[in-house]
């Protein structure tokens, strides 16, 4: 096949990230045109830029049952790969913003919705790039462009000092990050002559102790995104600084796209066995670290905000398990998408019935102030309820086969050794601190309190978006192979 | 595959629907339609089950049966669970059953539960029940059955703790939980024990612990067994017996099934007489080809099932309260079965024992769902009294359901050419035939003289309880109130519906040879001869009506005040004792153990958990100093992570 024909296939198969692109662009573009009186009236403003993005990621999803899945055979020279891991990138990416842009609806900042659904629309067409690609060059590309959109998101939809302070915070250690992924990236570059990922890990052998390292810097470089310990400094104070929409897709874009990145760095099976023995020490320790730092810090906090930044952390310490289980192919990369579809659920799930209860004129900012919510607006109860008990990982929801899978494939049977018996023993230990935080917030839920005065404002949009997440965190319990 | 053998599917679907259906419903502040979808679902189910009974041909697979493909639930590493459906000849015929009258129980439901606050709650749970009955009737796997074995289990344990206010219903139903429990434990360490036998073997090979348990793997794999293992395999055997024993509520486990007649009289017609009952039976029917392997654990059935069904008649005989009655009656029937299931023990018995069985079981489901609903009636009229010494003579204030109700009773009592005479009549001849074996024929001799005694017994408490209630002088107590009246024709017509099978159900199936004929073509059953002599029905008939003769004698009777009778009678009035027995040998030991643990628990335990559950949230606070807020300790932390990672490539010495 020739460059040509490539470059061809390859369009057709970025035809949804095209149209999102397209479609950001043009949302962007709209505030300019839009005449001044319709710019007045806020709630045919806030529908109609709604509505246009729902439209762009419909019209995504139609042009990817359009074009089918990738036919031609996966090229292992060009920049992008259609494969599965990268179909299923796009699919956790479209059902996270159909939940966020439910969210949006009546909570973006009103004034600077053009930029808000224009960024947010970008960041949903990045993922997938990232998800697809086969190259050095097409990944950064894809990083960045999820990265630039969040700091304007970070920056416009909350303008006071908290929200200055926590923009502020992640444009820097995002930077940071991103140093390390580029120096990473630069040895891998400089050791291979080439930025391909194929070419890339088929030379990545014996004693090649600088590619390591170069390897390492990357996946330093991406734990940021995922906020793996010691990259997860920013979390709270982006959580607590930032909108309620926006911190639940704080909590979830980036994980994606970290992981995704991750996934096409290292794939399954790719390491020899002296590079696993470099790599899947430092992943194991920093799965470790992640899932400890995160419950331990979780389980101290008041403010819910934090407290859901930490349980962020902690679910990351989980993925990240499941990673090296996919390293050591004991696992397929279904269990780490599986996971992540579960976490969308429920964590976007948690975010949208917070966002009701607050659109709706109450507080969700410490644990106190949910306190007898369940009198008080029960509908949003029961949703939180059902994210809650799913990221807890009981039964009858979907969190349970997510945390299932993980665990059984981090301790499959073939691995008896002590270190794979040490992460099955924290990661149930650290199940059980996780359910003592989470707990204690449907406790609160469901106790008494003086105030009781009924919460009344209904917002649709936020009711169905925590519909979906509670329908199919349920639903995905029964027909797990769905998820 | 002709394409009507997907219906299959509907069949446990459809109450499925309905049971999702009613639980909306049950949120709704209006709940009187919850009926509709229920009652919808339930007969698309029932005509589904008939049409594949009728259109499908057992004989036009080689193997026997069929297997239809479910969907996959879910896959770990090599597990693979998934659920399908195994249609054969034994399976269809409970299948047909459980659905046609759990349809007309939720018929006669809507009349018996209209006005009730729980009403789309008692649907919904009904709904669930036939899909978990319906889904292990029809289960491929050993595990898939006890999955929903537990499922009908717990729809039972929410009937019949339906009106969970009233203390005896919440404790009923506790208690038929737990007494199912401990039975159904030993069920699971059978499964578990036959997954671990069965890996042992030829036919384990290549299969994960799921699928090696599927009916087919586990009776390729009983003949072996049974060489190599035949300790195992009977050890195996009796774990199983004792979960289908329970189920069934035989001795030592019966003592649940009378005090479930706490929950509404329609669920104790469906659940505790008709269907969930007969699942213990089912289930060692279902195994026939493993348990031949093992005489000595069918012999044990057939002594438990025999002493069961004696001393539950006889039980029978001396309760006052017309539910407990038939309560007592389904416990000695249901022993019955398994007495007959017993003599599989015999070689070349197994299918005609089964086939008694089942025909039993069939016709047993329809005259005594007939009579518990019949009772139901005759509640619903006294103002819920139930108790026998408070009315008598009903026949002019309840004419049809005395009708209806006499006909039930002459099915039970086994009048000759109804329904229960030609079954009871095929478990006696069972007996009969096996008790000629030279091995263990004497087991079941004196097997047969239990059969005849209980059959007396059973005819004598059946005619004692209807000519008590239905006839002598009329006597209504005051709960009734003025109003005592008739049921309404919608809970009449499947009244009218059960009592035509309880007719000519026996006739048409039995001497015609129809169910046998059936049955046997159910894989790894073989059709064999076997005659029934025509004195057994000439001394069956004369027992029966010898029975309904003294029952009618002692009816309107006092107690005998002294005497042998007396102390019979309040050994009897006591249940044996029996329940005393396990109160004082089991559930209060074990209360003291459980005190002296909570102690524990508490004192001890809970103090060193409480201490250890503080040591995280100490970490935690611990933790929060290094979260300062400020970017350069965050930047320069993370450096250290960098920094540590780098240096642990350069040390690396192995490469």
């Amino acid at each position: 096949m020739d460059l040509i024909q490539i470059t061809k296939a390859t369009v057709g198969h970025l035809t949804p990230e095209i149209v999102l692109l397209i479609g950001g662009t043009l949302v962007m573009c709209a505030s300019v045109l839009t005449s001044k009186s319709a710019r007045e009236n806020i709630h045919t403003q806030r529908n109609n830029y709604a509505f246009a993005s729902l439209l762009c990621l419909i019209a995504a999803v139609v042009a990817r049952y359009w074009y089918g899945a990738p036919s031609i055979a996966p090229g292992d020279l060009g920049l992008f790969r259609f494969d599965a891991s990268a179909l299923a990138s796009e699919r956790l990416t479209f059902l996270g913003g159909l939940i966020l842009i439910l969210m949006s609806w009546s909570t973006a900042p009103k004034g600077r919705l053009a930029e808000y659904y224009g960024c947010l629309l970008i960041i949903l067409a990045a993922i997938p790039i990232v998800g697809a690609s086969n190259d050095l060059v097409s990944m950064f590309l894809g990083l960045e462009l999820v990265s630039i959109p969040t700091y304007i998101l970070l920056g416009i939809v909350k303008t006071d000092n908290s929200g200055a302070e926590a923009t502020l915070k992640y444009f820097l250690l995002s930077a940071f990050a991103s140093c390390f992924f580029l120096l990473g990236v630069s040895y891998l570059y400089g050791f291979c002559g080439s930025t391909n990922l194929s070419v890339i890990q088929a030379s990545f052998g014996e004693g090649k102790r600088l590619m390591a390292l170069g390897m390492l810097l990357a996946i330093c470089g991406l734990s940021f995104r995922i906020t793996a310990v010691p990259f997860h400094f920013y979390a709270p104070d982006v959580f607590e600084g930032t909108s309620v929409t926006m911190a639940g897709a704080m909590s979830y874009l980036p994980k994606v796209a970290g992981f995704v990145a991750l996934i096409r760095l290292i794939g399954a099976g790719t390491l020899s066995s002296g590079a696993s023995s470099v790599v899947i020490p430092v992943l194991l320790g920093c799965a470790a670290l992640t899932m400890c730092v995160g419950n331990l810090l979780a389980l101290a906090q008041n403010n819910l905000r934090r407290m859901m930044a930490y349980s962020s952390v902690a679910h990351t310490g989980y993925l990240l398990l499941a990673f090296v289980a996919l390293i050591r192919q004991d696992a397929s990369p279904g269990v780490m998408f599986s996971y992540l579809a579960a976490y969308a659920a429920m964590t976007l799930g948690l975010f949208a019935c917070l966002g009701e209860i607050e659109a709706a004129g109450g507080k969700s900012h410490l644990i106190g102030d949910l306190a007898g919510m369940f009198q008080r607006r029960p509908a949003a109860s029961i949703g939180l309820t059902v994210a809650l008990i799913s990221l807890i990982g009981l039964p009858f929801t979907a969190g349970f086969w997510a945390k299932f899978m993980v665990f059984v494939s981090a301790v499959a049977d073939r691995r008896v050794d002590s270190i794979s018996m040490l992460m099955g023993a924290l990661m149930a230990i650290n199940a059980v601190i996780a359910a003592g935080y989470y707990w204690r917030i449907l406790s609160t839920l469901y106790s008494k309190s003086e105030s009781q005065v009924p919460l009344r404002v209904f917002r649709p949009s936020l009711f169905f978006a925590y519909t979906i997440c509670t329908v199919l965190t349920i639903l995905w319990f029964f027909v797990p192979s769905a998820m | 595959m002709p394409n009507f053998f997907s219906l299959i599917w509907v069949v446990p679907l459809a109450p499925l629907v309905g049971c999702i259906l009613c639980t909306i419903l049950s949120f709704r502040g209006d709940k009187k339609d919850a009926h509709l979808p229920a009652i919808l679902s339930l007969l698309v189910s029932a005509a589904s089950a008939l049409i594949v009974l009728f259109l499908w041909n057992p004989e036009s697979s080689d193997a026997g049966y069929m297997i239809s493909e479910g969907y996959r639930y879910l896959q770990i590493g090599s597990v693979n669970l998934k659920l399908s459906l195994r249609v054969d000849t034994l399976c269809l015929t409970l299948l047909s059953v459980v659905t046609t009258i759990s349809a007309m129980i939720a018929i006669y439901s809507k009349g018996y539960m209209h006005g009730d606050p729980g009403y789309a709650r008692y649907f919904a749970v009904f709904c669930g029940f036939v899909f978990s009955m319906t889904m292990l009737v029809l289960s491929h796997n050993l595990l898939m059955m006890y999955a929903f074995w537990e499922g009908v289990g717990t729809c039972s344990y929410l009937l019949i703790g339906y009106w969970f206010r009233k203390p005896s219903a919440a404790r009923a139903a506790t208690k038929a939980f737990l007494v199912n429990r401990i039975a159904d434990t030993a069920f699971l360490f059978g499964i578990m024990l036959l997954a671990y036998a069965i890996g042992h073997t030829d036919v384990g090979v290549g299969q994960n612990w799921f699928s090696r348990l599927d009916f087919q793997n586990i009776f390729d794999a009983a003949p072996v067994l049974a060489e190599k293992h035949a300790g195992l395999l009977s050890l195996i055997a009796l774990l199983l017996m004792i979960g289908a024993i329970g189920k069934s509520a035989q001795f030592p486990f019966h003592v649940w099934l009378p005090d479930a007649m706490e929950g509404p009289t329609p669920v104790s017609a469906l659940i505790h007489a008709a269907t969930m009952v007969t699942a213990g039976v089912y289930l060692m029917a279902r195994l026939a080809p493993l348990t031949q392997h093992t005489p000595s654990v069918l012999i044990t059935v057939a002594w438990l099932g025999g002493i069961t069904s004696l001393i539950a008649a006889v039980m029978a005989l001396f309760q006052d309260d017309l539910k407990r009655v038939l309560a007592y009656s389904t416990v000695s029937q249901l022993g019955y079965l398994f007495m007959a299931l017993g003599a599989g023990a015999v070689k070349d018995l197994m299918t005609v024992a089964v086939v008694a069985a089942m025909f039993h079981l069939v016709t047993h489901a329809f005259f005594k769902a007939l009579l518990f609903l019949s009772a139901g009636n005759v509640m619903h009229a006294m103002g819920d009294v139930i108790d026998m010494r408070e009315f008598s003579g009903l026949k002019k204030v309840l004419p049809k359901t005395n009708i209806l109700f006499g006909i039930g009773a002459a099915a039970l009592a086994g009048v000759p050419l109804l329904a229960g005479f030609f079954s009871k009549e095929s478990v006696l001849a069972v007996l009969l035939d096996a008790s000629s074996d030279t091995m263990v024929g004497s087991h079941f001799f004196a097997l047969l003289g239990i059969g005849f005694l209980t059959a007396l017994l059973t005819a004598i408490y059946t005619s004692k309880a209807y000519f008590k209630t239905f006839h002598g002088p009329e006597k209504i107590p005051a709960a009734a109130g003025h109003h005592a009246h008739e049921a309404s024709n919608v809970m009449l017509a499947p009244m009218a519906f059960l009592a035509v099978g309880a007719l000519v159900a026996g006739a048409l199936l039995g001497p015609t040879g129809k169910i046998s004929e059936y049955i046997s073509k159910t894989p790894l059953l073989h059709h064999h001869e076997h005659a029934e002599p025509m004195w057994l029905l000439v001394v069956s008939s004369i027992i029966a009506l010898a029975g309904i003769f003294a029952g009618y004698n002692i009816s309107h009777k006092e107690a005998p005040a002294s005497g042998l009778l007396k102390t019979l009678a309040d050994f009897g009035r006591n249940r044996l004792y029996i329940d005393w027995l396990y109160n004082v040998a089991i559930v209060q030991p074990m209360l003291s153990v459980a005190n002296f643990l909570e102690w524990i628990d508490t004192n001890i335990i809970g103090a060193i958990t409480d201490a250890l559950a503080g040591l995280p949230k100490l970490l935690g606070l611990a933790g929060q100093r290094i979260q300062t807020g400020r970017v350069p300790s965050y930047s320069l932390l993370t450096a250290i992570g960098i920094a540590a990672v780098a240096i642990w490539i350069v040390t690396r010495a192995s490469w």
